[in-house]
This record gives C-alpha cells, structure tokens and sequence, in this order.
C-alpha cells in the first residue's frame, strides 16, 4: 500500500500533465472509471491556473488569442507550477518563460513583463511613502548624498519595443493602432494612492535617473545620469512627480 | 490596528467578500451579519487590504484559509503559514477555518483542494499539521468538509468519523459544508442525512452554503463543487436537518463562480435566515424556488 507522501506525489504527477498509472491503480473503481475522476482534478488545476495567468496576463492573451494563450499557459504550469498558494503572485517566470514560445511577437515577453509589473504595483504590500513636504523638511545639504528606496509597488522597465503604446492599444475602447516603428520605451509603473496600479512612458534622462534612484544611488548620481542624456534634465520636476506618484519611500 | 472583537458572532448569515465587490461593499456595507475572506487573497496591501479594513471596523471577519495544505504529508509552508498568522493578528477574525485536504507536495501548489485516503496514517498527518496551525495562531480552528470526486481504495475511516477524530485529537472544530455534504453523497452514493447525523453535535462551529455544477461524465452524473450558483433546494433541505442539529452554527454563503451582483449575496444570506428561522421553530413551511 503506498504511503500518503507516495499518494500525493502520484497525484501531483498526473495533475501536472505526467503518468497517471500510479495513482489510477490507487482509486477506488466505482460508477465512473478512476482515469476519468482523475481527469477531473487535472482539468480543474489546468483550467483554474490558465485563468489566474489569464487574469494576471490579459494583454499578452489578446496579442496571441485564447488558443495559443491556453497551449502557452499549459507549458507554463507543467513546467513552472505555483509556489505559493497566494494565486496574485503566480507568474513572475511567465515573461521568461514566453521568450521561447515559437511563433511568438517580439515585443510579446516585455508586455508581459509590463504586465507583472502592473500586477506587483497593485498586489505589493503597503508601505509609507516618501512625501515631497518630507523631504523639504530634510537638510537640503544632505540632498546629494540622499538614498531612497523604491515603494514594493514601484518598477521601471525598459524594452526596445513600444510596449506602453502596445499595452495601451489593447486595453478597453482603446484605439487599437500601434506605430511598432516607433521604438523602444521606458515605462514607470506604480500604485496610485486610489489603489490602481498605474504607467507611463518616461524620457530617456528621466528613465534613467528614475532607475538610478530605485538602484540605490543617491540623489546626486542619479542626477548626474539624468543630466548625462539631457543637459536640460528637469530634475527639480523628476523628484517630485516620482514623490507624489507616490513611488518612492526613506530608505 | 483594530481592538479585539468582542461582539457575538451574528445570528444573521454571512456572505464571501470577494474582489469584485469591493467597491459596492466599500461605497455601502451589505446588510449581512458577517463577512468572510480567503487569506490568500488578503495577503497583500492595496485595495484589497483597504476594502478589508473598512469591513473589519464595523463587522465580525472570518479568515477561511485554502492554501494551507493540512493534508498534506510534506507537513506546512512555515513561509506561508507565518503571512496568514500575521494576517489573523491584525485582522482578529472571530473565526479561523481551513480545509480536510491538500494542495502541496514537493513544494508545488496545485490550486485545488484534493482528497485524502481516510486512514489512521492521514489522521497523524492532519492532526499533526492542524496541531501546528493552532500552536501558530494560538487558538482554535474550524476544519471543513472537502467535495471530492474520488475515493481511494483503501480509504477505511468514513468521513464524519475522521473528522470527529481529528477533532478529539486536536481540540479542532468541524466547518459543515452543507453542499459539500450532499455532492459528496451525491458523486459516492451515500446518505446525506445520515453524514450530517454522524458528525459530532459539539464540533461544529460554521455552516457554508453554496450551489454547484451537475455534469455528465461518462453517462455518469457527478456534481462539481464550483460555488457558481444560488442554493439549491437539496442543499436548503439538508440545511434544515444541521441548523437542528448545529443551533449555534453561524452561516456562510459562498459565491466564487460567475459571481453575481452583491445584492444577489445579500438576498441569498436573507433567505439563509430566513430558513434557519423557521427551522428553529419548527415550522413545516415550503419555499418557492
């Protein structure tokens, strides 16, 4: 007779698209042939775990159809399965694991990145925002050499495909038409004091002293990477729409 | 944070919070005695936290686990279980429950509450692992009643008696799923009525209520657990029978499917008391669908 860790692992490898003999031989045969209840737990693991990514991913499902999406999501969870129990944090590989998808866009695993983005931005624990009348309390001589830390719901993503314009382009009664020619972009994404997880494209200057400052650095450098793309980087203008997006905290 | 909730658990019946009803419970609160949530959607900050906060203040919260994996051999996810204490320090439910089942082995999660063989080796392994929640959380959980659409074939203890077992065992409550109860006797072919006399009296500190799936396989009618509909007369039936015998019992609507309009909660929770009422009484009544 197996033991109940063998029973589990059984299962588990049947749920996850591999041999069911095992298990099969351990259920009792009834009315509805074992195989076929079996069946019933896959297609529920299967089916609930492709909506928890469909839900997390809705944009990257529109850009491939819900036919490839579900083979993807397949792969996916056979190859991948959740960790956690907490559904809102499956998928931090999907944008990897799209990568490799055959016939995929280009652009496909940045949206998704994008999208896990927007998913942490609303899902992240709280924590208390740095505020700009915080700050003006400080010592301004201790600005330059000031670190801050980015908010758990704050993230800069860059890409060499236009992935804000093409995430904005699929959502609800958006215009759908997207200049791919356009280049790359950098995109911001936080929680807004609303809850709502937000984005929007950054300047090159703005992106990258954005990052700076989320990397670690203090205020100083980050302006001087600001101020290497663009000598007339607004700094003043930078901070504070970050302080207020709100996006960062006191590290 | 919130002080001890010191109110008696409502004799109105309670409805599931669920994401999408945030925002209407946010702009009115429903007006239902209680409200429970699944830890595992509450685990993070935001809205969610937000709208949990705000019903926290003015009614009693349940916390129903369903990724704790009790029955399972790999023991629990002290990672996992540490957030849930958290959130049931801050939170003060008047009620912890979790599941007869498991979800994880091999540290893989599979989303779903699965069976268990029904033997003294399963026994030690959920007394075990529900002795651990109790000792996290420093007090009593209530453990529920799976649906399952399988049996296994050496699975010697029957259900009600594992659970009274388990209960003996670990000082454990008993969550009654009413509509687990009747797809169970449903897809097995065993007795509801007689289920619900066996589970021990004293034990059972929750009722659920839910509706669900009839589908075909094979020729072959099995019942699926989805929470997708309203009550059905079945399961209403069978309330009657463990509102009896389980007076006290305060009671759940569950909703998780094709979840409709708050309102349709609230009137589903209405007519919960409304039949507890009457059963109380003893009244003979009938019931328009």
């Amino acid at each position: 007779m197996p033991s109940l860790r063998d029973i589990q692992r059984d299962f588990s490898r049947a749920l996850l698209g591999g041999d069911d003999a095992a298990i099969v031989s351990a259920v009792l045969p009834d009315r509805l042939a074992p195989a076929r209840r079996i069946q019933i737990y896959r297609n529920h693991t299967r089916i609930t775990l492709r909506e928890a990514l469909a839900a997390t991913f809705p944009v990257v499902e529109r850009l491939v159809g819900a036919g490839y999406f579900a083979t993807a999501a397949r792969h996916f969870i056979e190859a991948l399965p959740p960790r956690s129990p907490v559904l809102a944090e499956y998928g931090a590989e999907f944008a990897g694991f799209l990568e490799t998808a055959p016939n995929a866009p280009t652009y496909l695993a940045d949206v998704a990145r994008l999208e896990w983005a927007l998913n942490q931005a609303y899902h992240a624990p709280d924590a208390a925002p740095l505020s700009a009348a915080a700050l003006a309390a400080m010592a301004p001589e201790a600005y330059g050499t000031l670190r801050l830390a980015p908010l758990p719901s704050t993230a800069v993503l860059t890409s060499s495909h236009p992935i804000l314009s093409i995430w904005k382009a699929n959502q609800a009664g958006a215009d759908p038409a997207v200049d791919l020619g356009q280049g790359g972009q950098h995109v911001l994404v936080w929680r807004d004091t609303d809850g709502d997880a937000v984005c929007r494209a950054l300047a090159d200057a703005e992106a990258a002293f954005d990052g700076a400052l989320i990397a670690g650095r203090t205020l100083g450098e980050a302006a001087e990477a600001g101020l290497a793309l663009d000598p007339g980087f607004d700094l003043p203008a930078a901070l504070a729409a970050l302080l207020a997006a709100p996006a960062m905290k006191q590290l | 944070m919130t002080t001890a909730d010191t109110r008696e658990p409502s004799r109105a019946a309670g409805i599931g919070l669920r994401a999408s009803h945030h925002a209407a419970v946010m702009a009115s609160p429903p007006a239902v005695g209680w409200l429970e949530i699944h830890a595992e959607n509450y685990l993070g900050g935001g809205q969610a936290r937000r709208c949990l906060d705000a019903v926290r203040r003015d009614r009693p919260v349940s916390v129903h686990g369903v990724g704790l994996s009790l029955g399972g051999a790999d023991g629990l996810d002290e990672r996992h279980l540490g957030r849930v204490a958290a959130l049931v320090g801050e939170i003060e439910p008047f009620l912890v429950s979790e599941h007869l089942a498991w979800s994880v082995t091999g540290g893989v999660y599979h989303n779903d509450l699965l069976p268990l063989p029904y033997t003294e080796e399963s026994l030690g392994v959920v007394a075990g692992n529900v002795t651990r929640l109790q000792e996290r959380l420093r007090r009593r959980v209530l453990i529920e009643n799976p649906s399952t659409y399988l049996r296994f074939a050496h699975s010697p203890i029957p259900e009600p008696a594992f659970l009274a077992a388990l209960a003996a065992r670990t000082g454990c409550g008993v969550l009654l799923d009413v509509n687990n109860v009747q797809v169970c006797a449903a897809n097995h072919g065993f007795d509801a009525a007689a289920y619900i006399d066996a589970v021990p009296a004293g034990a059972v500190g929750e009722i659920h209520l839910a509706g669900h799936h009839v589908a075909q396989e094979d020729g072959v009618t099995i019942l699926i657990d989805d929470h997708g509909s309203a009550v059905p007369e079945t399961v209403w039936s069978l309330y009657r029978q463990a509102v009896r015998r389980f007076p006290k019992a305060p009671t759940l609507i569950e909703w998780d499917t094709r979840i409709p309009a708050l309102d349709v909660l609230v009137a589903e929770a209405g007519q919960a008391d409304a039949r507890r009422a009457a059963a109380l009484a003893g009244m003979n009544h009938a019931v328009a669908a």
